[in-house]
């Protein structure tokens, strides 16, 4: 951390390589892929929500890919089971015939990892993940097994079938960084992906990250842009906005929310701000790097009351009100 | 070394300075509008209520003053502190915080690697950049609302003006009005006051100073040309009462009294010789006489007492009564009908007495010739006519006008109207015109007519009414102007018109008004 300038330089060009990378794959997702990047370094994980097809599955492996990580994806069904996941202990025989327990891991131990349709498996499978996902480890057999370095968890779920599904408790959904949409891509981007996926030509991904050391280099680069207490209170100010019962609440959230953002809300808020400013060339944070972030930030922790359910409101337009005052 | 938020604080500095004027800009603008409208309400109070203009510079000077004084504290006691500037500032410039956290981060002692990278940025952000752009000092939207109160202070102060203008020549004209009559009564008050000296008869002396008094009444009076004119009749008919009531000598018993009482005291013995020195005019002897009959206790004397009283009651029946015997009446009543022959000689006596001091009075004739005079020239400034009083030299033009009072109804011992007018009513029967050609006198139907009207009398008294005469200047054969006279009848017509028909006149009395404005009317 000697030169701060070269530093900045540094994860700003990967942060754009990387970009450019999952840009080739993904078509018409540029604020989408920018999230993901943002959550990717800031050390979170990311929900999507999106219909079927729309390239979830494609992303999380070109980023993979890109930065030169390991990928699985877990396909969540409702008989999935926790060991699935984590995995479990086998019983070995040696060359000596002697046996005895060695542990197998299962899919979360990749750097990456795509939870397809995560409300499909039932609560018990999702705390297991959901254990990975805050501790980076797991417990098998009295065994806390470290996760690797970095981790990522990129959870999809599907807004339209929600029959025979498991909501995601609001403990697990504050464990997500980021909340991000997949938006259906506009005609000439169907286009674009037809052009890109229809003929024989196929784009190559380069790798940007050579090894998870860069990685870790630049996610510690995010941690050092400073921030200013009065640009901070504006953190604050959102995530209060969103409490029904604190004076700085706007009307909409004195109405229809049950609970407000949690801390970590306030924390990714943050942490988001400081690799905007990072991609604006700057080397603190303004409020407007905040206001960027909120609603990604915020969507999924807030809970709507009753009320708020029945007459369709939704997070989007509190956060909305809170950014407008 | 300079301090690290140097560059921060310069900027700030500017802003904040800037956002003081203007929030001073702000409030003075507002408060200026306020103390507009409470000028404007101020002077439409003055102007309205009380007539007087409705502000001036130091009403104006005071107002804004004011508002200025307040304006500069407010705006200094809302000074923004070094951050809230540095936030505006940022907000402004859309400098991406870079003024609150250089600020910020200027302040810590400690500075890792990066917040040393951001603060040079933001210092150099802020040193490349001008404050004075991002605010513009200028006069708030509503300095236009300052239009209205303004043009209306303008307007009203116009319009104030144009009244006092209008007011200060009717003032004038009021003056000029009363100033011949004024002018005279003072003359008459100097006249009356070295009469007084010369006669020393303080009545006279009382009088002056009433007509002093009445000339500097008529004065303050006189607002404008009509108040002044009626004012000038006013004063002159109070001091034309005030001089008859001089004139007035207590009215005694009539020679018909005495001699119809001296008949009755005849047909008795004992009153004998009173009745002979009554009918001989000699009043003493004649009470001497009665207070010797009345004292003496004979039935001719009692019969006397009854002749006399059924003298007086016949008298009385007859409505033939004197002051002095009315007077003697009532004491009679009083006293039950009993010593009507004492009572009549006191009566005699003072009459006796009344006679003495006529003498006397006669002896020094100065006092009455002087009211005369006084009443004679007081009338002829009420009915217009150019008189002189015995100072005054002949073609002096304070001694008549052409606009004069004039009294219509019948004058104490005069009884004529104004000499040289042939064509008008003298007030004598069957002088007027009277053609009858027309239902009412002004030549249309009146409303309300063919009602009944009430019974009742009329209060009043002939002569004391008030009116206008104005004398039209006419050809040299003192024919009248008839073009001047329709005009100033067809003026004053509705007037009378609505006085006649409101006033409860009786029937019979009406027939006679409607006789005498037809007489008047001028010929078509």
């Amino acid at each position: 951390m000697n030169d701060p300038k070269v530093h900045a330089t540094q994860f700003r060009d990967g942060f754009r390589r990387i970009h450019t990378e999952l840009e080739k794959m993904m078509v018409g997702q540029g604020t989408l892929l920018e999230s993901v990047l943002v959550a990717f370094f800031a050390g979170g994980h990311v929900l999507l929500e999106g219909v079927p097809g729309l390239g979830k599955t494609m992303l999380v492996r070109t980023l993979a890919d890109a930065v030169n990580l390991s990928f699985a994806r877990i396909q969540f069904t409702p008989d999935l089971m926790p060991a699935d996941i984590i995995g479990t202990n086998l019983i070995v025989e040696d060359e000596t015939g002697r046996k005895s327990f060695r542990f197998q891991r299962g899919p979360v131990f990749a750097n990456i990892v795509l939870a397809d349709e995560i409300n499909r498996a039932t609560p018990k499978t999702q705390s297991a993940l959901l254990e990975a996902m805050q501790e980076r480890h797991v417990t098998v057999g009295g065994t806390a097994h470290p996760l690797g370095e970095p981790f990522l968890v990129l959870a999809t779920q599907n807004p339209l079938e929600m029959e025979g599904t498991y909501p995601l408790p609001e403990a697990q959904l504050d464990r997500f960084f980021f909340k991000l949409k997949v938006e259906f891509p506009s005609a000439s981007d169907l286009h674009t992906i037809l052009d890109r996926t229809t003929t024989s030509e196929q784009p190559q991904i380069s790798r940007v990250l050579q090894d998870p050391a860069e990685m870790r280099l630049l996610r510690e680069v995010v941690r050092q842009v400073p921030v200013a207490r009065e640009v901070q209170q504006r953190a604050v100010q959102l995530l209060l906005a969103t409490h029904p019962d604190t004076e700085a609440a706007v009307p909409l959230a004195k109405r229809f929310v049950r609970y407000g953002g949690s801390p970590r809300g306030a924390q990714a808020l943050i942490l988001a701000a400081k690799i905007y400013a990072l991609l604006d060339g700057r080397f603190h944070v303004a409020q407007a790097d905040i206001d960027k972030a909120a609603t990604a930030a915020l969507r999924h922790r807030i809970i709507l009351n009753f009320e708020g359910e029945a007459e369709g409101v939704t997070t989007d337009r509190i956060i909305a009100e809170a950014l407008a005052r | 070394m300079s301090s690290p938020i140097e560059p921060f604080l310069r900027q700030i500095r500017v802003a904040r300075r800037r956002l003081v004027w203007q929030a001073f800009l702000n409030v003075w603008v507002r408060l200026a509008l306020l103390g507009a409208g409470g000028l404007l309400a101020w002077g439409a109070a003055r102007r309205f209520l009380h007539g007087e203009l409705p502000w001036d510079l130091r009403d104006a000077g005071i107002a804004f003053g004011a508002a200025a004084f307040a304006a500069v504290c407010l705006a200094l006691l809302r000074r923004p502190a070094l951050g809230a500037a540095a936030a505006e500032l940022d907000r402004r410039a859309d400098s991406r915080d870079r003024f609150v956290t250089g600020l910020s981060i200027g302040r810590t002692s400690e500075r890792g690697p990066f917040a040393a990278a951001a603060l040079g940025e933001c210092a150099a952000f802020a040193e490349s950049m001008d404050a004075v752009r991002w605010f513009p000092v200028r006069l708030p939207r509503e300095a236009l609302w300052m239009i209205a109160p303004l043009l209306s202070l303008a307007l009203l102060q116009w319009d104030a003006g144009a009244e006092a203008e209008r007011r200060g020549a009717a003032k004038e004209a009021g003056q000029a009005e009363v100033a011949p009559t004024a002018d005279r009564l003072e003359r008459l008050a100097e006249e009356a006051r070295e009469k007084a000296g010369q006669q020393e008869d303080p009545a006279l002396k009382a009088l002056a100073e009433k007509l002093r008094q009445a000339a500097s009444d008529l004065r303050a009076e006189a607002t404008d040309r009509e108040e002044g004119a009626k004012a000038a009749l006013r004063a002159l008919s109070r001091l034309e009462q005030v001089l008859q009531d001089l004139q007035k000598t207590p009215s005694a018993a009539s020679p018909e009294e005495l001699k119809a009482l001296a008949q009755q005291l005849a047909k008795e013995p004992a009153t004998k010789e009173a009745a002979e020195a009554l009918e001989q005019g000699r009043l003493g002897d004649a009470a001497q006489a009665l207070e010797q009959a009345s004292k003496k206790d004979a039935p001719s004397a009692a019969e006397a007492e009854k002749r006399l009283q059924e003298a007086l009651q016949h008298l009385a029946e007859q409505r033939q009564h004197s002051q002095a015997l009315e007077q003697m009446m009532d004491e009679l009543r009083k006293d039950g009908g009993k010593g009507a022959m004492q009572k009549l000689a006191q009566m005699l006596q003072q009459m006796n007495g009344q006679t003495g001091q006529g003498a006397k009075a006669q002896g020094r004739p100065g006092r009455q010739a002087t009211l005369q005079e006084m009443l004679a020239a007081l009338q002829s400034l009420k009915y217009g006519q150019p008189s002189q009083s015995p100072q005054q030299k002949p073609g002096d033009p304070s001694g008549g006008g052409s606009v004069a009072m004039e009294d219509f109804g019948k004058r104490p011992g005069q009884g004529q109207g104004p000499q040289g007018d042939a064509g008008r009513p003298t007030g004598q029967p069957g002088s007027e015109r009277d053609t009858g050609t027309t239902p009412t006198p002004f030549g249309e139907r009146p409303e309300g007519e063919g009602e009944k009207g009430a019974d009742i009398a009329l209060k009043g008294r002939l002569g004391e009414g008030e009116s206008l005469s104005v004398y039209a200047p006419a050809a040299g054969d003192q024919s009248k102007a008839q073009r001047r006279y329709r005009e100033l009848y067809d003026a004053l017509a509705p007037e009378a018109r609505e006085a006649v028909l409101q006033e409860a006149v009786p029937l019979g009395s009406r027939f006679f008004i409607q006789r005498y404005f037809e007489a008047i009317r001028p010929p078509r």
